[in-house]
């Protein structure tokens, strides 16, 4: 029987609320997701699938409901706590990357082990081995602005895993990949769930959603998750 | 997720910052340069003020315990001999000397100098000796010897010294008036040395009868009188006694003079300072502009920081160690071009604010005197404001939801 990891609970997320911008934009959304597995949340622009995915990345707080990591209530949790749960459980793949430009490849990977106070020798060796999975070696002293779209996503996922986390999100991962580089990102998604990473991505690509290794699809629409 | 030590982890906290400040240097190195001009600015006029009062206060140790001055229509006169026993007779005065000087105005330089009469053969002896450089001049003055005119010789300050050679005036047969009848020549027998410059600069020592004859002063008369009290705590009423005793006499304290140099370089520091207001606020508003406005860029960074996991009191870290370390730099930069500029260059350009009115300005060596009072100013106005302008937007952005800033939603 597989393991229940990610769990979201009548989840809505209310931006600027109480202001005439008020939006919502996810409203009582319920989701379950098993350890090692690989699921897509789908659904056009504006449904709602990367405001879902930062609530269960602790990237925000849910207005109501309740999100829950490993069994942890992370939405309730003081601000410390939430982060210290993210960065020991959770790493996230974001929809532009989100790369620091002006530092180079291993600087951007091994971000998240800074403030860990981990050694720059300790920080080094966990991303050589990254470096060297992700075909990245050659360019490790390379500023990431200097890099091909391709390059940089996948030094956004050597990134999100630098923590050994056991939950990858990733946000539209493919949206600004031509079709070959989409291809060489299924594969190494793939890797990534035999190795028995539980991985939740967002998309509206078909190549992704109908992947055979997915796992689960849940699709969204107006904020809501409809099936 | 293994943790390291605390030690290791401000260690990457202050490697980030450092790395952080290099990305951005171009911003950086405009903001270092304003700041260190403004610190450097502050420093300069601060560290003048107080070498320059420590010093006066230091030689205005040697000045009498008390001036007494006859006072007639409002305006200083002549002080008759006659009041000298008198003044002998309150109890608690060891002694009175009387003065004899004034100012020669030269028109062949278009400069006044002071000038003072003493008896110059005490200057030959003891301690005095070492402040003067003694010449040997050969007799020139009408086959007199030296020795045969006495009452006509004189030591003069450096700055004296310097113009009486521009004009290539090898024997002073500077002091004439149309009144008289021919010039009063005076043989230079020394020059003050440097180290008494801000006293001595444009002064010229002249033995006493030469100085009456030159500023005409009646025999049996002084141009003020000095006196002496032994106890210190005794001054203040003794000068009171004098100025009831007397009313035509007015006296000023040693601690008077101190404080009237004290305030006279605190004024002048408070104008100069006012003078730079403008510049200053300038200043000011510049690095508050440049360091306070989170670049889209640098909000990113932050929303970045935030989503992978970073604290908020470690974003806040990052950011106080770059404001700590430029605005550092910065000071230190400041205050040691100010020392530099003020006590190795001799402050060029504030210098002359501070110093004298006269046509000569002293070339005299600032004593280095740097308060930590000062520096703690220093610091505190340079360091502490600017902390606060670039902690307080990284704090405000950093207790904002990362997807809000990334997805820049709000």
């Amino acid at each position: 029987m597989s393991n229940l990891i990610i769990e979201t609970i009548n989840v809505t997320k209310t931006y600027n609320p109480g202001k005439p911008n008020e939006a919502i934009a996810v409203k009582d959304a319920s989701l379950q997701i098993n350890e090692g597995s690989l699921v897509v949340l789908k659904g056009p622009s504006g449904s709602g699938k990367t405001t879902l995915l930062s609530l269960i990345g602790c990237q925000a707080k849910p207005t109501r409901g309740e999100v829950i990591i490993r069994g942890k209530r992370i939405s309730k949790l003081p601000e410390k706590f939430m982060n210290r749960h993210k960065r020991n459980h959770i790493g996230f793949i974001f929809q532009h990357f989100q790369l620091i430009g002006g530092m180079s490849v291993l600087d951007n990977i091994v971000l998240p082990l800074i403030p860990e106070g981990i050694s720059p020798k300790e920080r080094s060796k966990r991303a050589d081995r990254l470096l060297e999975r992700f075909d990245l070696a050659h360019r490790r002293q390379f500023k990431v602005s200097y890099l091909s779209g391709g390059e940089q996503q996948r030094v956004a996922i050597a990134r999100a895993l630098i923590n050994n986390a056991g939950i990858l999100l990733a946000d539209e991962p493919s949206a600004h990949l031509d079709s070959r580089l989409t291809s060489d990102l299924l594969v190494y998604i793939n890797q990534l769930k035999q190795s028995g990473q539980t991985i939740l991505i967002t998309s509206h690509d078909p190549i992704i959603y109908q992947h055979p290794a997915v796992d689960q699809v849940f699709e969204m629409k107006d904020g809501q998750v409809i099936s | 997720m293994i943790s390291g030590s605390w030690f290791e982890r401000q260690k990457n906290i202050i490697d980030y910052s450092l790395q952080s400040l290099l990305r951005r240097r171009s911003k950086n190195i405009l903001i270092l340069i304003i700041f260190i001009l403004l610190v450097f600015a502050v420093s300069a006029i601060l560290f003048i003020t107080g070498s320059l009062t420590k010093e006066m206060m230091i030689t205005s140790n040697d000045l009498p315990d008390i001036t007494v001055q006859r006072i007639l229509g409002g305006r200083q006169v002549n002080i008759p001999a006659s009041f000298i026993p008198e003044i002998e007779k309150i109890p608690g005065v060891e002694a009175v000397e009387t003065r004899v000087w004034g100012y020669f105005y030269l028109a062949s330089l278009q400069a006044n100098f002071t000038i003072y009469g003493m008896d110059l053969t005490l200057l030959e002896d003891g301690e005095y000796r070492k402040i003067v450089n003694w010449k040997n001049i050969p007799d020139q003055a009408e086959n007199q010897s030296l020795s045969s005119r006495p009452d006509f010789r004189m030591i003069i300050g450096q700055g004296v010294f310097e113009l009486l050679k521009d004009i290539q005036m090898e024997k002073a047969y500077l002091f004439y008036q149309p009144s008289w009848e021919k010039p009063i020549p005076f043989d230079i027998i020394g020059t003050f040395k440097t180290e008494t410059e801000l006293q001595s600069n444009d002064l010229m020592v002249l033995q006493t009868e030469g100085a009456r004859r030159v500023l005409e002063l009646p025999p049996d008369e002084f141009t003020d009188l000095v006196v002496y009290v032994p106890n210190p705590e005794e001054i203040e009423n003794i000068a009171l006694k004098i100025r009831r005793y007397f009313p035509a006499l007015r006296t000023v304290t040693r601690a008077q003079i101190q404080n009237t140099y004290a305030s006279v370089f605190g004024w002048k520091s408070a104008f100069v300072l006012s003078s730079l207001l403008v510049a200053i606020l300038a200043f000011l508003i510049l690095i508050w502009d440049k360091a306070s406005g989170l670049s889209p860029d640098e909000k990113r960074e932050i929303g970045i920081l935030k989503a992978i996991g970073w604290d908020t009191d470690v974003v806040l870290s990052v950011k106080f160690w770059e404001g700590f370390i430029l605005s550092g730099i910065a000071s230190l930069a400041g205050i040691l071009l100010a020392y530099a500029y003020i006590y190795w260059l001799r402050a060029p350009g504030l210098r002359e604010i501070f110093i004298g009115w006269s046509t000569i300005y002293p070339s005299f060596q600032l004593i280095p005197d740097v308060d930590p009072k000062f520096l703690l100013l220093i610091v505190t106005i340079s360091v502490v404001p600017y902390l606060a302008v670039t902690v307080f937007p990284a704090w405000k952005a950093a207790i904002t939801d990362p997807d809000v800033i990334m997805r820049n939603i709000g």
